[in-house]
């Protein structure tokens, strides 16, 4: 499988390779014995003090001692009896035992006897431990210099479920799960194509985690493509236990509060950033894709957007965007409003806001404050607690605590709809750590209105808005294609064009293709448009 | 990655934009009216004229060096020592514009929205995002600019719109106002406000097409302007030119006063979105000082100097020890301003122009 240092050198057209674990260092370089009592003492070495570890001797054809080894939780039993243990321990013909040498015995089991897909001859010492612990059977045979590693992995996983942080109204319904194999299946058979390059090594010293990064060769951009490569080559870790893990060792800003690149859970999502020009980073054991490069205005978007009618799906979006600002903004603009600059509300309304405020003991933006964190406090605990009283505890805090606040002159009924709503808002945001990254940013913004009203609000956003102009995502502007503008990226920017008329992939990612569709694309749908249901059903409606 | 190197020609033309478009907005049409009474239109209309012809005349020079800019290729026209010492001149120069106008902009700031406010502190705090955004690199720069460009165009407009209604257009009669103004030094005095987008000489080496330099200011040089034209007509126009010439800050007036038909008072909305143009404007008059010096320096980066300019800024805006003192302040640094800043451009391209003919000769 090699390594990312490997795949990304290749990418250059140099090569190198590095093993790490300190085990495996002492037995770099290493070929196996011949003598399968040596090969058994050095075995017993390494997992020594290793229990589920077994090995099980046995007579290949009758004639030859050879040993099968293999961690037993990890491996399906019956697969060993049948394909492995089944096909060497039958017996030959008569005189065709003495006719094999043992050196070539190795070659005639693979080639001749073994019923397994997916097993090859090995004589280097790493590969056969680091194929032992991924859950392969390494036969040693004595006699021969080659040992057999056939995969008999077999590892416990869930079925494939609707994604639960990215439900969709409609569109499909499968979502990523913890095998690494069974995701790339899922991505595979949505783009049935050779142009679809999967790249797997594996990382981290101990977890050994097999990743894979998958493009679409006649798409991406290689630049784009051999960072990637370079910046996973450069993870030096224990183990990758989740997506997560190689997102924050590879990207742009670690300082940031903003995510720079996207996961998904989603399959189809995955397929259709690939089909960008994107790059897809899947890692064994998480349910997670990462997507670079990546905009921000992926974290607005969702699958819904596309799969419905571009008009219905552009006024979702723009829903969406509104309720994303006013995550930001909306309980620093209400106590802007309301401790510095009360003309701005019309005077009825604000007779209302101080009949409200009557009683309350504090500043507004104490107020405000305290029922932001209470609501922090309230989303939190509910996603710790079990799902069974996760909704009765949120409807005792939203309704019993909110007006039990209200009643008790903690807090004006304002001050509670505004938060009430901004925390909705922020939860129309299909990214989660974005909404969470606005949702944080909310409080600077909250103190600078309490401070210096409307001015603190505005420098607060000047700031947050300078700061995601200069992000970068692998070398691609984090606002583009707003800034820097695109014609054909507006399109599915704030509204979402018609499927038909995106004609471009975006700019901003250099692909190699640039065309998602031939330049006529718009042509049928707008000739059908202007001549009212179409040319050939003409005769239909008479 | 055309997009992370080098500039388009449109995103050029907003740079100048925005950057134009800033402090005068507020207080043009009080200038303009005590210098041309009701001919304050046509006054401004030809202080701008003024003003974008020597952005052009900047624009056409820095496209026939495109692979350098200002600081290097002056150097190599008028000689070394010249071009040092007014290419000095000229980053003084925007350090006092970048000072007066966050003197200008504290003043306003802690007139109308922050009343109990220390103004040292709200120019402190408009100044730290400048030199915070003033550590970034020409293209991000130019990315600023362009992202802001529509929240300064679309408020000025609605306001503009709100308040034609109530132009009286005998107020605007005669065309060229009552009294015989002067002209030529009142205009000038307008052009100045042209020369905050100076510092697109900067950026013209890193145009996709620095040909077209001089098409893009043009067009971004015509889009301030027209704002800037649209807000002194509806102005005076409301107000009449005697009026205006009273009011410190017309165009708020103007704002208040149009926002009162829809039924409540939006100036202070209109206010703190004009925050945004004077943010720019400020951002393009410090990123010149900064970037220029590093150039004249020979510095590997402008980073420091982002950051040592503050005390810089922040003393020139405390000099005026009213708002008095403040506007004539403002005025002489317009004029002798625009006087460095328009006659430079055209010595270098005067010398531009002979040196090539010399090399033709010489050939």
């Amino acid at each position: 499988m090699g390594s990312w240092q490997g795949k990304s050198n290749l990418f250059k057209r140099t090569a190198s390779v590095q093993i790490k674990d300190l085990t495996l260092r002492k037995y770099e370089g290493m070929q196996a014995s011949a003598r399968l009592d040596e090969m058994l003492r050095m075995l017993k070495e390494v997992f020594g003090d290793t229990d589920d570890i077994a090995i099980r001797q046995f007579r290949i054809f009758g004639s030859f001692n050879a040993a099968a080894v293999f961690l037993e939780p990890m491996v399906d039993q019956d697969r060993i009896n049948r394909d492995i243990l089944q096909p060497l321990m039958t017996a030959l013909k008569d005189g065709q035992a003495e006719q094999l040498h043992a050196s070539r015995i190795a070659d005639y089991a693979l080639h001749d006897c073994l019923h397994a897909a997916d097993a090859s001859a090995e004589i280097s010492i790493v590969p056969m431990l680091l194929a032992v612990t991924s859950g392969e059977t390494l036969i040693c045979i004595d006699g021969s210099h080659k040992a057999l590693i056939v995969n008999t992995r077999d590892i416990k996983k869930r079925a494939i479920e609707q994604p639960q942080t990215e439900q969709v109204i409609r569109g499909p319904r499968e979502g990523f799960i913890e095998s690494l194999d069974t995701n790339i299946a899922l991505v595979r058979s949505r783009l049935s194509t050779t142009d679809l390059k999967v790249k797997m090594a594996p990382i981290g010293r101990r977890g050994n985690t097999n990743v894979a990064v998958c493009y679409l060769s006649s798409i991406a951009d290689p630049a784009i493509v051999e960072r990637v490569l370079g910046r996973l080559a450069k993870i030096d870790t224990d183990a990758i236990l989740d997506a997560g893990y190689i997102e924050q060792f590879i990207e742009d800003q670690p300082f940031s509060p903003f995510p720079q690149i996207q996961n998904t859970e989603r399959p189809d999502k995955t397929a259709a950033a690939l089909l960008e020009g994107r790059i897809a980073i899947l890692s064994n054991g998480s349910p997670f894709a990462l997507i670079v490069p990546c905009f921000f205005s992926q974290f607005y978007q969702t699958l819904d957007d596309y799969t419905e009618r571009f008009l219905i799906g552009s006024l979702i979006r723009i829903i969406r965007l509104v309720a994303l600002v006013t995550s930001l903004i909306f309980p620093a603009l209400y106590v802007s409003l309301i401790s510095f600059n009360p003309e701005l509300i019309p005077t009825d309304f604000a007779v209302a806001v101080a009949g409200g405020r009557a009683g309350v003991p504090f500043p507004t933006v104490i107020e405000v404050l305290m029922i932001e964190i209470s609501m922090e406090i309230l989303r939190e605990a509910t996603i710790r607690l079990p799902q069974v009283i996760g909704g009765a505890l949120s409807i005792v805090g939203v309704l019993i605590i909110g007006q039990a606040a209200v009643s008790a002159g903690f807090s004006s009924p304002i001050t509670v709809v505004i938060v009430a709503f901004t925390t909705i808002g922020s939860f129309a945001t299909p990214a989660y750590n974005a909404a969470i990254a606005l949702r944080m940013l909310r409080f600077p913004l909250i103190i600078l209105a309490g401070s210096f009203g409307l001015f603190g609000v505005l420098i607060g956003l000047l700031f947050i808005a300078n700061h995601l102009l200069a992000m970068e995502s692998f070398g691609v502007p984090y606002m583009a294609p707003f800034v820097p503008g695109n014609w054909q990226g507006f399109k599915d920017l704030l509204l979402r064009g018609p499927i038909w008329w995106m004609r471009k992939r975006p700019s901003h990612l250099h692909t190699l293709d640039a065309n998602r569709l031939p330049p006529d694309a718009a042509d049928a749908p707008m000739r059908r448009t202007l001549q009212y249901a179409g040319e050939e059903d003409t005769r239909a409606h008479e | 990655m055309s997009d992370t190197l080098s500039i388009s020609s449109i995103r050029m033309a907003a740079l100048v934009t925005s950057a134009n478009v800033g402090i005068g907005v507020l207080t043009l049409p009080r200038f303009a009216a005590v210098g041309a009474e009701s001919g304050a239109p046509l006054l401004t209309a030809a202080g701008i004229l003024c003003g974008t012809m020597s952005l052009l005349l900047l624009a056409y020079l820095c496209s026939r060096h495109p692979g350098e800019n200002l600081i290097f290729f002056s150097e190599k026209l008028v000689g070394a020592p010249v071009a040092r010492v007014m290419n000095g001149l000229l980053i003084l120069y925007f350090l006092l514009v970048s000072g007066i106008s966050l003197r200008q902009f504290g003043e306003v700031v802690v007139l109308v929205l922050l009343q109990k406010t220390p103004m040292q502190i709200v120019e402190c705090m408009l100044l730290l995002v400048v030199a915070l955004s003033a550590r970034r690199d020409l293209i991000k720069f130019s990315f600023v600019h362009s992202f802001y460009l529509p929240f300064i165009l679309l408020p000025g407009l609605f306001i503009v719109l709100i308040a034609t209604r109530s132009i009286d257009p005998n107020n605007l009669l005669p065309l060229i106002g009552n009294h015989r103004g002067d002209w030529p030094n009142e205009s000038v005095k307008i052009a100045s406000l042209s020369q905050m987008s100076f510092v697109f000489c900067l950026l013209v080496p890193l145009m996709k097409f620095p040909k077209r330099a001089a098409s893009s200011v043009a067009i971004g040089a015509a889009v301030g302007g027209s704002l800037y034209l649209l807000v002194v007509l509806t102005t005076v126009g409301m107000f009449g030119a005697e009026e205006t010439k009273i009011l410190t800050y017309p165009t708020l007036e103007t704002a208040r006063s149009a926002s009162m038909g829809v039924g409540q008072r939006l100036d202070a909305l209109f206010l703190i979105i004009w925050v945004i143009s004077i943010y720019t404007t400020i951002y393009a008059t410090y990123y010149f000082s900064v970037h220029a010096s590093r150039d004249l320096f020979r510095l590997e980066d402008h980073r420091m100097l982002a950051s040592f300019y503050m005390p810089a800024v922040y003393a020139v805006s405390m000099i005026p020890p009213n708002i008095h003192v403040l506007y004539s302040l403002w005025d002489l640094s317009g004029r002798y301003g625009f006087l460095l800043t328009a006659a430079y451009p055209l010595l270098l391209l005067v010398m531009s122009f002979i040196r090539s003919g010399r090399r033709r000769a010489h050939a």
